[in-house]
């Protein structure tokens, strides 16, 4: 039982070592960050559908996906290192946005209409780290954790 | 009748005149801008050449410098951009050409300078600079490369015509090194992923892991491990800058002399530089170019190649998709990105 849950854990995973490979090989170029970001997004939200995973529960799994989604990035990234880094840090903005959002409007009584609005924000978040300022993007992204957090936190009480 | 037909032509000869004298003065002439007049100093320039020169101005300016062509099929190739924070009379700048551009536009401190460039174009040089142009015409760059996990060690020239060869290179041996240290972070993360959900409190079913539910105070720890290995593999992965060169023997008889390339790869600072050379090169990895035709490729932000490592001095060479230049201290550095390819070739061969 462990054994199938960890082969059920590195299966979800290997589609994202693929997305990593594939990265590594294809020169850089415009446009690669914001659609790994994208695509990356959809599935793990896809795989939190199927999986019935919310909360916590998704939130985790976007964590374990982190590691490859920056890895992308970071193939896509212009500015070396520190271009890299800014973008991984930008990705995790936009993922913790839209997880506080999802959760403070309730999205659970409509899950799969969550899902769709996610991903379709997911897609949306991936052309902003194309063509937004990281400043921009960044300051947008935490104020709508800010307002989501702030409902969450409200409703909580 | 005979009159508005000498007055015709009369104007017309005008017209042509004041054309003329237009198109005359538009080489090197000042365009509106703040009244500061700029110049262009030094050797002349030549197509096919990395040409260096002297941005002079009539007073001292300071601020953005930008070179553009024009190309004889319309669009603009940035070509050269600096900044000079001190106010300055006279600044180095270098840019290629080839004979597909038709003028040159240098912007500098608010003032404008336009250069007709079609005189330099086509045969009308000296039979060595003509024979030279007529061979570096010949020579077309491949249009892109990399696409591939893994480069080929090795690339065997026997029979192949120059441009085959080329074309091989981009393509296997234009590959940067693999990131290891970032693919070994990504395994990290993975193992640590398999077993946290093997564990004995972990889910009872579906691949989230119900042991994942809780406050988030209880995964904070998880959360930030996972932050912590996502930020170590980006820092990991950026990709470094890379300058690719494959150094090709003499050909003989349209077709290269039989041997084999191989790969070495040396840390320079700030790039990395990957050399295919034959095997036995006395010169080393890095050694200058001599008598030699090189196919050249950059993938290289801004301000971190140098330009001499990219060619020799003097030496004529053809891109496709040209590098941008750019001064600091006085040196001219070399960027670009996957387009950038071309042919090096020394012209003392």
């Amino acid at each position: 039982m462990r054994g199938a849950r960890a082969l059920r854990k590195l299966l979800f995973l290997a589609p994202l070592s693929a997305a990593a490979l594939l990265a590594a090989a294809l020169p850089g170029g415009p446009g690669g960050a914001g659609l790994s970001f994208a695509a990356i997004a959809a599935y793990v939200r896809v795989c939190a559908q199927f999986a019935g995973a919310s909360g916590g529960e998704e939130a985790l799994l976007f964590a374990e996906a982190l590691p490859f989604l920056a890895f992308c990035l970071a193939r896509f990234a212009r500015g070396g290192p520190a271009g890299a880094l800014l973008a991984a840090a930008e990705a995790v903005a936009i993922l913790a946005a839209l997880l506080l959002a999802e959760a403070a409007a309730r999205a659970e009584r409509r899950p799969l209409a969550a899902a769709f609005l996610f991903v379709a924000l997911a897609a949306a978040g991936g052309a902003a780290l194309e063509l937004a300022r990281p400043a921009t993007l960044l300051g947008a992204a935490l104020l709508l954790a800010l307002v989501a957090g702030y409902v969450l936190a409200r409703r909580e009480r | 009748m005979r009159r508005r037909a000498s007055l015709s032509l009369l104007l017309a000869a005008g017209a042509a005149a004041c054309l003329a004298a237009g198109i005359t003065e538009g080489g090197g002439r000042l365009a509106p801008g703040n009244g500061i007049e700029l110049r262009l100093e030094g050797a002349p320039l030549r197509p096919y050449r990395m040409n260096r020169a002297t941005l002079a101005a009539s007073e001292p300016i300071r601020g953005y410098i930008e070179v553009r062509a024009r190309a004889w099929r319309g669009g603009e190739i940035l070509l050269f951009q600096g900044e000079e924070e001190s106010a300055f009379r006279e600044a180095p700048i270098g840019f290629y050409l080839d004979e597909d551009y038709r003028s040159l536009e240098i912007a500098a401190g608010g003032s404008y300078l336009e250069l007709d460039l079609s005189a330099l174009t086509g045969l009308g040089a000296a039979s060595e600079e003509a024979e030279l142009r007529r061979s570096m015409r010949a020579l077309h760059p491949p249009l892109a490369f990399g696409g591939r996990l893994l480069p080929a060690p090795s690339l065997e020239l026997a029979g192949l015509a120059l441009p085959a060869a080329a074309s091989r290179a981009a393509a296997a041996l234009f590959v940067p090194p693999l990131p290891l240290a970032a693919f070994a972070i990504l395994a990290a993360a993975a193992l640590a992923a398999a077993i946290a959900a093997s564990r004995p409190d972990a889910s009872k079913q579906g691949i989230a892991g119900r042991e994942g539910a809780g406050p988030l105070p209880r995964l904070a720890p998880r959360l930030a491990a996972y932050l912590a290995l996502a930020l170590a593999a980006a820092a990991l992965a950026a990709p470094r800058p890379t300058l690719y060169r494959a150094r090709f023997p003499r050909s003989q008889g349209g077709s290269l002399a039989s041997g084999k390339l191989e790969r070495r790869v040396g840390p320079r600072e700030g790039y990395t530089l990957v050399e295919y050379a034959a095997r036995g090169e006395e010169a080393g990895i890095g050694g200058r170019l001599e008598g030699e035709v090189a196919l050249v490729a950059l993938a290289a932000p801004p301000g971190l190649v140098p330009l001499g490592e990219l060619l020799p001095e003097g030496a004529a060479c053809r891109f496709s998709s040209p590098p941008l230049l750019t001064s600091r201290e006085g040196e001219l550095y070399a960027s670009g990105s996957a387009g950038t390819i071309g042919w090096v070739v020394d012209a003392r061969r």
